[in-house]
C-alpha cells in the first residue's frame, strides 16, 4: 500500500519522527516474525546434519555436524532418480496447470454462458467430501486406462484436482481488472482467443505465477496416492521413496528422511526467488489498465 | 490431418481400455506340478517373478543367489513397505499386477487371508515347512488347519542393556543370593527379580546422577546436548522403553498367568483384561514406584506415558544415553549400521576391533518375584504368495527357496534378523552371537501375537490399561474395567 | 443457438425439429451430416461411435476368448460388463473366478461417465444434423466444415476450452467422491473383505444404524464442535497473518523485499510431515528441548486446551507463508488511481487500507477463504502427525481431545474397517461443511454477479 503513494515533497520534522517510528515498527515486526519462522527451520535443517538416525535430542546446531545422512541418501537409495522423477512431474504439472487454469479462469471470469458458476461451485463443494476411499477409485480409473506405474500420469490428478480452486482464484483476481479493454477489443473484431492471449494473459501473470508455484509444489509432498499408483522402484516419486525410510519397524532413518526433505525446499525456494518478480509485476501492469 | 489425429486417438483409447486389462484367476494347490527328479515344481515356460520387500540390500542378495541357481527365471524386486503390502495387494492382486511373493509381518496374514489374497499351501509343502521351521513360528501361518504363509524370521522383546554403563553401576538389593559385584554381573547371572530391578532403578530416580557412580564416556553420550547441565538434569537415563505401546508392555501383565485371548490366544471371548490375574500382576509390578504420574518414582516428572515413545526410549538407548531398555532386535540392527562410524571417531572408546557385543547386551527379561518368566509377544516375518500369480509353480519354488538354509543365512547375515529355523546350528554364527541368543532365550517365553481378527482390536485397550492407571490416575481395578469397556465397544461397533 | 425462450426441453437437445438427417444421425453418428454433404463433420461424429463400439467388441469374449469355466458375464464387453457389475456387485467368489465388488462398482461408474459423454455427443450430433439441414433449406447454402469449426470455436469458446478440464475433473475429482458416497449404501465392513467376500447394496440400513448407536452421537457433537472452531480459527489466523506480512513487506520502507519474502516462504517449502515430526519432538513435555530451554514444564501437547492452542500456532507457522504469497499476488491487481483519488481527498494510508483495499480484497478472496475453511475442516496432516488426536479423552469413542472429524473417521476405518459407516459419517460431515460453504458462497458477490 505504502509504495503506491509517492511523496516527493520534503517532510516536516513531525512527519520525520513518525517516519522513523514507522521504520522501527516495521523492522522490529519483520525481525521478530522472521526469527520465529526461521528458528524451527534451522532446527529442521540442523536435524538433517545430526549423527544417528533419530530426530530426538537433535539440536539446531549439532556439535558434530555430519554430511553422512546426505551421503547415504545418494549412495544407498535411488534418491537422484526419485528427485528427477518428481522434478519432471512438477514441471509438467506446472505447465499443464497453468494452461488449463489460465483458460478456465478467463472463461469463468469473463465469458457469459449457462450454468457456469453453478457447475464450478458444485465441483468445488463436492471436493470438500472427506474421503479415504477415493484413492481406490483413482486406482481403478488408472488401471482401466493403462496409466498405472506411469509417473507422468500423476499430473492428471494434481492438475485436475486443483482446477476449481485455482479457477476461483483467478476469477477473483480478474474481478479487479476493468472489463473495458476486452469490450474495446471485441468491438475491434478480435476473437475470444485473441483477447485471451493478447490482453488477459499478460494481466493474469502475477496470479498465474502463484498458481505455477503452488502446482510445482504438489508432487513433492504427496505420498499416499503415488505409493499406490507407482510400484517400480525407479519410477517412484521423492515423497514415496522418503516415506519408505521411516514407515516400517526396521526402517527408522529419521535423520536421513529429514535430509531428503530439506533438499526439497531448495528447488521451491529457488523457483520462488526467480518467479517473485512476476508475482509482483502487476504493480506496473496495473498502471496501464485504463 | 484431423482424420489422422482422430483415428490415432481412437486407437489409443481402444488399446488402453482392452490391452491393459487381463483376466485374472485365482490359483490353488491343484495347479502345482511336482518334478520328482529335480525335487522342485515344474517351472512354467517363460516364467518371471516379482518380489516385494522393504530391505533393498537383502533383496539384491536374494536376486543374485536366485539368478545363479535359476538363470532362466528372472526375479525382480520392488521396495514396498511391509505394512503397506496388505493394502496394496488388495488392489494390485486382483488386477494381476501384484508381486508373486512378498514379505509381511505375521499379523498381516490375518488381514490378507480374510481378504482371500494368500495362496493356500499344499499338504506336502505344509509338512515340509513344519519339519524345518519352529513350531511357534508356523503356528501363526495356520488357520483352520490350512497353511497360508511360510515363516522367515522371528522377533520378540527382550532385555537390552549397555554393558559399559551397567558395569559401572553398583548391585541392587535383592532377596536372591548375590555373588555379583556390579549390576552387569547381577543381570547376566540372573540374580535379580524384575520387581527388584524396577524398584532399584526407582531408588536412583532413574537417573545417572542418582546412582552416585561415574558413568564412562559421559561426554560422548550427550554430545549433542552440549551443556554439562543438561547431563545432570537428564531424565530417565537408567531405564526407558516405549511405554505407550501394548507390544512393549504386555509382559508386565503376565506374572500370574494372564494370556490375551486364552491359553492359545485364539478365543475372542477371552480378552479378560479385567481378570484378577492381571490385577495381581500389575500390582506386583508397580509396587510403590510406578503408581500414577504424580507419585511415580520410576519415572519422576514424566508428564504422560505418551511422552515416552521410540525417540525417548530405544533411540536414546542406541545413542548410549539410556542404560537399559525393553525392545526388539531392530534396535541392535540400527546400532550395527552406525558402529563403523563410531569406531572411526573413537566414540565410547570403540576401536576397529570392538564388536557390538562388547558394548551392548541382550538377555531374557528378569523373572518375576514368583519365579515366573515374563511372557512377551513374538512377531514372525513371513513370506506369502499371491493367489492371483500367473506362475504358481515358479512362485512356490521361490517360496521354498526363501525358506532354505541358503536364504536363512542371508536373513541373519544381511538383515540381522533371527531365522525361524528349528536348527539354529544350520545358520553359521548364530549360536555364537550372544545378542541373538539373548532374544532366542526370551523367545522360548513368547507367544505369537493373536492371528484372529479381534487381535486387531486388542492393541488400544491393552495399552490403555496403563494409560488409565498412569495418566488418568485410576486404580488398577478401574483401569482394567475401563479397558474392558473400550474393547467391548469396539467389538459392538464392528458388528459383532 | 436459437434465442427462442419458449423452446421445449427436447428442442434444446436435438434442435428445432427432427428431420431426415436427424433421424439418420440418430441411428448412426455422422450419417445425417454425410447426407448434408458435410464429410469432415460426419467423420468427426462417427469416430466417437466407432471407438465406443470397438471398445465394446474388442473387450468382449468375441476377441479375448474365454477361459474354461468362466462365468458368462466375464465375457461381456467393457460397458455391458461394467454396468452389469455395478448392479450386482459381483456374483462369484471363492473359486477360480472371483469378483472384486468395489472395483466393479467403480468400473460401473466409469462406464456410466463414458456413456454420459457419448450421450452428449449423440445429442450434439443429432442437433447439428437437424439444424444444418434446416439452415440449408432456409438459405440454400451449406456451411463448410471449416467455417463450422471456426464458428464453434468462437461462439462455443467457453465450452470448447473447458471441455478437457471438465472431463478430467469428472474422472479425477467426481469419480472418487461418487464411489465414497455409494459405499454408504453397502455392507462393506470388517466382516465383508473384498475380494474374498462380495459386498452388497443394503440401501439405507447404515443410516438407520447410526441413529441407534448413542455413543457415536456424543462423540460426534464434541468432535464437530472443535472441528468448526479449529477450521474457523486456523483460517482466520493464517489469512490475517499472511495479509499483514504481505502489506508490511510491500511497504516502501522495507529494503531487500525479495530476500524477506523468500525467507518467509521457507516453512511452506519444507514438507509439513517432516516439520510436524520435528515439532512433535521439540514440544515433548518431559523430554522436549523447548521446555528444557525455557526451564519450564508446559504441557504443549498434553493439556486439552494448550494442545489445541499449540495446534493453531503450528498451523499458523505452516500456513502463513502460503497466504503471504497469495496476498502479495492479490494486492498487485489493485488500481493505483483509486488511492491517488483518495489521497487527494485527504485520506491517510491507514484509512486508504481499511476503507478501500480491505473491503475489495475481502470480496476478492472470500471464495478462497471459504475453501480454506473447508480445507482446514479436513486438515488431516496437522492433527495426525502432531498430536495424533491426543491428549486422551476417555469420554469419546475412537477420538481424543484434538481429533477433528476427519481424523475420527480415519481412526474408525483403520481400527474396525467399517468402510460403510465411515462413509455414512462422511456424508453427514459433508452435508454440514458443504452446507456452510454453499450458503456462504451464495452470499458472496463473486457468485451473485454472474447469476
Amino acid at each position: 500500500m505504502g509504495n503506491t503513494i509517492k511523496r516527493k515533497k520534503k517532510m516536516k520534522p513531525a512527519d520525520r519522527i513518525k517516519d522513523i517510528l514507522a521504520y522501527i515498527g516495521i523492522y522490529s515486526l519483520l525481525i521478530v516474525i522472521s526469527i520465529s519462522i526461521l528458528y524451527p527451520v534451522i532446527w529442521i535443517v540442523g536435524s538433517s546434519f545430526n549423527p544417528g538416525s533419530s530426530l530426538a535430542s537433535a539440536t539446531a546446531i549439532p556439535k558434530h555436524p555430519t554430511l553422512e545422512n546426505f551421503v547415504r541418501l545418494f549412495r544407498e537409495t535411488d534418491y537422484k532418480q526419485w528427485y528427477l522423477n518428481t522434478l519432471s512431474i512438477a514441471v509438467v504439472n506446472m505447465i499443464v496447470s497453468v494452461l488449463l487454469v489460465g483458460t478456465m479462469g478467463y472463461v469463468f471470469a469473463r465469458l457469459k454462458f449457462k450454468g457456469k458458476n453453478v457447475g464450478l461451485l458444485t465441483i468445488l463443494i463436492l471436493q470438500m467430501f472427506p474421503s479415504f476411499m477415493g484413492m481406490i477409485a483413482i486406482y481403478v480409473f488408472f488401471l482401466n486406462f493403462g496409466l498405472l506405474n506411469q509417473p507422468l500420469a500423476l499430473v492428471l490428478i494434481y492438475s485436475a484436482g486443483q482446477i476449481p480452486y485455482n479457477t476461483w482464484l483467478i476469477k477473483g483476481y480478474l474481478k479487479n481488472v476493468s472489463i473495458s479493454l476486452d469490450e474495446a477489443a471485441q468491438i475491434d473484431g478480435a476473437t475470444k482467443f485473441q483477447i485471451y492471449t493478447k490482453i488477459i494473459l499478460p494481466i493474469m501473470f502475477p496470479i498465474l505465477t502463484f498458481v505455477a508455484i503452488t502446482q510445482f509444489m504438489a508432487p513433492w509432498f504427496d505420498y499416499i496416492l503415488p505409493s499406490f499408483l507407482i510400484s517400480s522402484t525407479e519410477k517412484k516419486t521423492l515423497a514415496v521413496g522418503l516415506y519408505e525410510m521411516i514407515n516400517t519397524q526396521t526402517n527408522t532413518n529419521f535423520t536421513m528422511f529429514a535430509a531428503g526433505s530439506v533438499l526439497i525446499a531448495a528447488p521451491v525456494a529457488i523457483l520462488y526467488l526467480f518467479l517473485q518478480k512476476y508475482l509482483i509485476s502487476g504493480l506496473s501492469a496495473g498502471a496501464n489498465k485504463e | 490431418m484431423k482424420k489422422v489425429v482422430v483415428s490415432l486417438l481412437a486407437l489409443v483409447m481402444v488399446f488402453s481400455m482392452t490391452g491393459c486389462k487381463k483376466k485374472v484367476t485365482a490359483k490353488f494347490a491343484e495347479d502345482l506340478k511336482w518334478d520328482d527328479a529335480k525335487q522342485e515344481y515344474e517351472f512354467e515356460k517363460s516364467a518371471k517373478l516379482k518380489l516385494w520387500t522393504d530391505n533393498e540390500e537383502f533383496a539384491d542378495r536374494v536376486i543374485e543367489l536366485w539368478n545363479a541357481k535359476y538363470p532362466n527365471v528372472k526375479l525382480t524386486y520392488e521396495n514396498v513397505g511391509s505394512t503397506d503390502i496388505a493394502e496394496k495387494m488388495k488392489l494390485d492382486g486382483p488386477a494381476g499386477l501384484g508381486a508373486d511373493v512378498f514379505y509381511i509381518p505375521h499379523n498381516g496374514v490375518v488381514d490378507m487371508r480374510e481378504s482371500g489374497l494368500l495362496f493356500q499351501l499344499s499338504e506336502e509343502d505344509e509338512a515340509y515347512i513344519k519339519s524345518t521351521m519352529q513350531d511357534s513360528a508356523t503356528a501363526v501361518t495356520i488357520f483352520e488347519d490350512n497353511m497360508y504363509a511360510i515363516p522367515s524370521s522371528v522377533e520378540n522383546v527382550a532385555f537390552l542393556y549397555n554393558k559399559q554403563i551397567l558395569e559401572a553401576l553398583p548391585t541392587l538389593p535383592t532377596v536372591l543370593p548375590l555373588t555379583a559385584t556390579n549390576l552387569l554381573e547381577q543381570v547376566e547371572n540372573e540374580e535379580i527379580y524384575l520387581e527388584e530391578l524396577l524398584a532399584g532403578v526407582a531408588s536412583w530416580g532413574n537417573n545417572f546422577a542418582g546412582t552416585g557412580a561415574t558413568i564412562p564416556y559421559l561426554e560422548d553420550r550427550f554430545e549433542s546436548e552440549g551443556e554439562e547441565q543438561a547431563v545432570a538434569e537428564d531424565k530417565h537415563t537408567i531405564l526407558a522403553w516405549q511405554l505407550y505401546d501394548a507390544y512393549h508392555d504386555y509382559f508386565l501383565l503376565t506374572r500370574d498367568g494372564y494370556r490375551v485371548f486364552g491359553e492359545n490366544n485364539d478365543d475372542p471371548s477371552k480378552f479378560d483384561i479385567d481378570s484378577p490375574l492381571v490385577t495381581s500382576s500389575m500390582k506386583s509390578v508397580i509396587g510403590d514406584w510406578y503408581g500414577n504420574k504424580d507419585g511415580s518414582k520410576l519415572f519422576p516428572g514424566l508428564a504422560t506415558i505418551q511422552d515416552m515413545g521410540w525417540d525417548q526410549g530405544p533411540a536414546r538407548f542406541q545413542k548410549g544415553q539410556v542404560a537399559m531398555t525393553f525392545s526388539g532386535p531392530w534396535v541392535i540392527s540400527d546400532i550395527k549400521k552406525n558402529f563403523s562410524t563410531w569406531a572411526e571417531s573413537g566414540k565410547f572408546g570403540i576401536t576397529a576391533d570392538t564388536k557390538v557385543e562388547d558394548i551392548y547386551g541382550a538377555c531374557k527379561l528378569p523373572r518375576f518375584n514368583n519365579d515366573q518368566q515374563p511372557i512377551t509377544f513374538s512377531g514372525v516375518q513371513v513370506t506369502g504368495m499371491n493367489i492371483y500369480t500367473d506362475y504358481p509353480n515358479a512362485a512356490m519354488n521361490l517360496m521354498r527357496y526363501l525358506a532354505s538354509d541358503e536364504i536363512m543365512n542371508v536373513v541373519y547375515d544381511v538383515m540381522g534378523k533371527i531365522p525361524a529355523v528349528k536348527e539354529s546350528a544350520s545358520i553359521p554364527g548364530l549360536n555364537e552371537d550372544t545378542i541373538s541368543q539373548g532374544f532366542l532365550d526370551q523367545a522360548v517365553f513368547s507367544h505369537a501375537m493373536p492371528v484372529i481378527q479381534e487381535g486387531n482390536y486388542m492393541w488400544d485397550p491393552l495399552r490403555d490399561v496403563w494409560t488409565n492407571l498412569y495418566d488418568e490416575k485410576m486404580s488398577v481395578e478401574d483401569a482394567q474395567a475401563k479397558s474392558l469397556e473400550d474393547y467391548q465397544k469396539i467389538l459392538e461397533n464392528s458388528g459383532k | 443457438m436459437s434465442k427462442n425462450k419458449t423452446q421445449k426441453w427436447w428442442q434444446k437437445l436435438i434442435g428445432q425439429k427432427m428431420t431426415a438427417s436427424g433421424w439418420l444421425s440418430f441411428f448412426v453418428f455422422g450419417l445425417g451430416q454425410l447426407k448434408n454433404k458435410q464429410k469432415g463433420k460426419a467423420i468427426f461424429f462417427f469416430a466417437f461411435q466407432f471407438v465406443y463400439v470397438a471398445v465394446e467388441i474388442l473387450s468382449s469374449s468375441l476377441v479375448t476368448g474365454s477361459l474354461p469355466g468362466q462365468p458368462e458375464y466375464w465375457g461381456y464387453g467393457f460397458f455391458r460388463k461394467s454396468l452389469h457389475g455395478f448392479v450386482t456387485l459381483g456374483e462369484t467368489t471363492g473359486g477360480r473366478f472371483r469378483d472384486n465388488s468395489p472395483v466393479m462398482m467403480i468400473e460401473g461408474i466409469i462406464a456410466f461417465f463414458l456413456l454420459l459423454i457419448l450421450f452428449v455427443i449423440w445429442m450434439m450430433n443429432i442437433k447439428d444434423a437437424n439444424e444444418s439441414y434446416l439452415s440449408y433449406k432456409r438459405t440454400g447454402k451449406m456451411q463448410s466444415s471449416k467455417d463450422f469449426y471456426k464458428e464453434v470455436f468462437e461462439t462455443g469458446f467457453a465450452y470448447v476450452v473447458s471441455a478437457p478440464a471438465l472431463i478430467l475433473m469428472l474422472f479425477v475429482s467426481i469419480l472418487p467422491i461418487i464411489f465414497s458416497f455409494l459405499t454408504a449404501f453397502t455392507n462393506w465392513d470388517a466382516y465383508h473383505n473384498p475380494p474374498a467376500d462380495l459386498i452388497e447394496w443394503v440401501g439405507f440400513a447404515n443410516f438407520a444404524k447410526i441413529i441407534e448407536l448413542p455413543g457415536w452421537r456424543s462423540t460426534f457433537l464434541g468432535v464437530a464442535g472443535w472441528t468448526v472452531t479449529w477450521a474457523f480459527l486456523a483460517t482466520f489466523t493464517t489469512f490475517f497473518g499472511g495479509l499483514l506480512l504481505a502489506i508490511v513487506i510491500n511497504n516502501r520502507r522495507v529494503v531487500c523485499k525479495k530476500a524477506w519474502r523468500t525467507i518467509l516462504i521457507l516453512p511452506w517449502a519444507i514438507p509439513s510431515m517432516v516439520s510436524l515430526m520435528v515439532f512433535k519432538n521439540f514440544l515433548n513435555q518431559t523430554y522436549g528441548p523447548l521446555n528444557r530451554m525455557l526451564g519450564m514444564d508446559i504441557p504443549w501437547l498434553n493439556d486439552p486446551l494448550i494442545a489445541k492452542i499449540t495446534l493453531l500456532i503450528i498451523n499458523f507457522w505452516l500456513g502463513v507463508p502460503y497466504f503471504m504469497m497469495l496476498m502479495t499476488g492479490m494486492l498487485t491487481s489493485f488500481d493505483k488511481t483509486v488511492y491517488e483519488a483518495a489521497t487527494v481527498d485527504g485520506a491517510n494510508t491507514r484509512q486508504c487500507f481499511w476503507k478501500i483495499t480491505f473491503p475489495i480484497l475481502l470480496q476478492q478472496v472470500k471464495p478462497l477463504l471459504i475453501m480454506s475453511f473447508a480445507g482446514n475442516f479436513n486438515n488431516f496432516g496437522v492433527v495426525f502427525f502432531l498430536t495424533g488426536g491426543g491428549p486422551r479423552n476417555i469420554a469419546y469413542e475412537y477420538a481424543n481431545h484434538t481429533d477433528i472429524l476427519i481424523t475420527w473417521i480415519y481412526n474408525m476405518t483403520k481400527n474396525v474397517k467399517m468402510y460403510n459407516m465411515a462413509s455414512v459419517m462422511s456424508i453427514l460431515i459433508f452435508i454440514l461443511i458443504g452446507g456452510i460453504s454453499t450458503w456462504n458462497f451464495m452470499r458472496s458477490d463473486a457468485f451473485k454477479e454472474d447469476n
